[in-house]
């Protein structure tokens, strides 16, 4: 279990600038979860962890040793890949007992790890088959066991689930939680679910286009997000976003007016920086914080009403066309095409200013 | 098998039996036609061929007189035939001498051309030599390797080497004859092994990287393992080939110097076409034609040819 740090870590290929001034500290038996859109950089910020891609500049930490120029064999990390990677012409036991062969481990310690971390992944019946002969579940838990038993002080997963059918990963999310607490270690998790990341996270990391969007624990980013990319990229279904334009700023306190909606001017409070009279502003609900009643009442069209039983998802429009979601705990008199009410409370709404920035 | 069974019975009750079998005897008819002109080609140059040597190995035939049947006094004789064991004896050295070294050299140059230079101009000058025939390389080597005017003796010369005699030794004549067939071949071997490697996916290498295997572990133990089929391949079609060398000998040594190149196809092509004993060289085709299913079964059952281990 060891800690990790980057420090101002960027990655370039040629002209191409991929990866920005990392920052980010991860703590010693922390779960840290990448996660943004495809592309973002994150997995390649995990490979150049793990040493299959060099640093371009910056320095990386692992246990407070300097790794950036370390063989990715002795940085004590451990990787399970998004194909699994299993070496096909191996058995099981062949598969996860290969790590242990370079580093001069005896055999019955080789066999006395293998057997321990099958017990672990109930794997005990299948060391003796290959790869082939498994099923994607089994595949991904061999991966798994072939990181557990070179004991690693961090752990990195590259979007280990993605290629697991819907039921197997929820399945296998939770035995990764339950692993990750049976043994205490550092986990560094790459994912664009971001389910998986709210759920498995002490700490996610959100990355944009090769730069860090804002770092925290989950229900933090889900509560608090800094920008207009984090609160529309984490929650599902998206936060809904509505125009709207600065009518009076009196102290701290700013009145709004809805763009394109039928709606009555409402004031929020404010701590930090003031917007300016007729700043264009990006006011941000979450669908759980609309509701029938409340303070600010918005006219809206259904378009569609999914029941899903102990909830259900109303998708309407406004006026102007704009798509607005809502989630209720109980729906069931919404029909398609209605006209129907959606209002908020002002406390439940976001602010950001025209650059996409909270004003909080 | 007997879902099966029942499947067809219920449709021959609701009539639509004879409708599926004309389909289907439609439909079988369509696949012999698109078979049908490499059929032609198999059946013409290859099994007819076959069975019309083995009629001719048990007759006396010579060209000028009818073909008398004489039962199987050819197979005595070939037993009894020394030269013809000799010649045997000459071509699996060649074989020794062709098959490990192309081989191996061949699959250097694959995982070089994977690993460093990634172009098509690289892969395309090492495959050129196979594009040439074979006859054509035995005369551009017989120049070559010319003890007085080849350039190579030149060469030799140039880096403090004595002069050899190449081809018109006879120590060094089948070893010369190897090393033109290695020349043409091993780029053709080469961009098979290259192939081969681009199917092996790249991240067991970086799993590799990360348990701690180094450059020639990765290679023992997962290059090599799973090029298995393409081994398979290269060898079975090399050694059968290596076998029935005979164009490259012809334009060079014509089995010389004192029998040194004397090859058993070469062999066989002296009886028939020079000493006119066309059932005596049929009746050797055909023990070479037995030997080599032989060899080829048993590399394939060595080898495993029919499993791969990628997916």
């Amino acid at each position: 279990m060891s800690s990790l740090e980057l420090k101002n870590v960027n990655k370039r290929y040629g002209e191409a600038h991929i990866i920005h001034d990392i920052d980010l500290k991860i703590e010693a038996g922390e779960f840290c979860v990448f996660v943004g859109p495809s592309g973002c950089g994150k997995s390649t910020l995990l490979r150049m962890i793990a040493g299959l891609e060099d640093i371009s500049s910056g320095s990386l930490a692992i246990g407070g040793e300097p790794m950036n120029d370390v063989d990715p064999a002795k940085r004590g990390v451990a990787m399970v890949f998004q194909s699994y990677a299993l070496y096909p012409h191996m058995t099981v036991r062949e598969n996860m007992g290969f790590g242990l062969r370079f580093d001069k481990t005896p055999k019955e310690e080789i066999n006395r790890r293998v057997n321990e971390a099958a017990a672990v992944l109930e794997l005990d019946g299948l060391l003796d088959r290959k790869p082939k002969a498994l099923s994607g579940g089994q595949r991904q838990r061999v991966a798994i066991g072939r990181a557990i038993v070179r004991k690693p002080n961090v752990f990195l997963f590259d979007e280990p689930l993605s290629n697991l059918d819907a039921e197997l990963r929820v399945n296998m999310r939770v035995e990764i939680a339950r692993l990750h607490k049976e043994l205490g270690t550092t986990i560094i998790y790459v994912t664009h679910d971001q389910v998986e990341a709210m759920t498995l996270a002490d700490k996610i990391v959100v990355l944009r286009a090769g730069s860090i969007e804002q770092v925290g624990a989950p229900l933090t980013l889900y509560d608090d997000p800094d920008n207009l990319f984090i609160a529309g990229f984490i929650g599902s279904p998206k936060m809904n976003f509505l125009e709207a334009t600065v009518r009076e700023v009196t102290g701290q306190s700013v009145t709004l007016q809805l763009d394109d909606v039928e709606a009555a001017p409402f004031s929020m409070e404010l701590k930090g920086s003031m917007p300016a009279e007729g700043d264009k502003l990006t006011v941000g609900i979450r669908p759980e914080s609309l509701s029938p009643e409340g303070a600010v009442q918005i006219k809206l069209t259904t378009d569609i009403v999914e029941h899903l039983g102990g909830e259900s998802y109303i998708y309407a429009r406004t006026q102007a066309n704009q798509r607005i979601v809502m989630k209720l705990a109980d729906a069931r008199q919404f029909r398609t095409g209605e006209a129907i009410t959606a209002a908020f409370d002002v406390s439940r709404a976001f602010l950001f200013d025209a650059a996409g920035m909270r004003l909080r | 098998m007997t879902g099966r069974s029942a499947d067809k019975s219920v449709n021959a009750d609701k009539g639509s039996g004879l409708f599926g079998n004309r389909l289907r005897r439609k439909e079988a008819l369509t696949g012999y036609l698109f078979i049908l002109p490499a059929l032609i080609g198999l059946i013409a140059f290859f099994a007819f061929p076959t069975i019309r040597a083995a009629q001719i190995s048990l007759t006396n035939w010579n060209l000028m007189r009818p073909a008398h049947w004489i039962g199987f006094d050819n197979y005595g004789k070939l037993w009894a035939d020394g030269k013809f064991w000799d010649s045997m004896q000459i071509t699996l050295l060649y074989v020794i001498y062709n098959i490990p070294l192309q081989t191996a050299l061949g699959l250097i140059i694959a995982v070089l051309a994977d690993r460093l230079a990634k172009s098509v101009l690289f892969r395309a000058v090492i495959i050129a030599p196979y594009l040439i025939s074979n006859v054509v390389a035995g005369l551009v080597w017989l120049l070559m390797l010319d003890p007085l005017i080849g350039l190579t003796n030149a060469f030799l010369t140039g880096i403090g080497i004595p002069p050899q005699s190449f081809l018109s030794s006879p120590d060094q004549a089948l070893i010369s004859v190897a090393g033109i067939s290695i020349w043409r071949h091993v780029g053709f071997t080469a961009l098979l092994f290259y192939a081969g490697l681009q199917s092996i996916p790249r991240d067991l290498y970086e799993a590799a990287r990360l348990d701690g295997a180094s450059e020639s572990a990765m290679f023992r133990m997962i290059t090599l393992p799973l090029l298995r089929p393409v081994m398979v391949f290269v060898l079975v079609t090399s050694v059968v080939g290596s076998f029935q060398v005979f164009d490259v000998i012809a334009v060079t040594t014509q089995g010389g110097p004192a029998n040194s190149t004397r090859a058993v196809l070469w062999y066989i092509y002296e009886n028939a076409f020079q000493f006119s004993r066309m059932g005596y060289a049929s009746a050797m085709s055909m023990v070479l034609f037995v030997f080599l299913i032989l060899v080829t079964l048993l590399q394939m059952r060595l080898l495993r040819a029919d499993s791969s281990d990628l997916g």
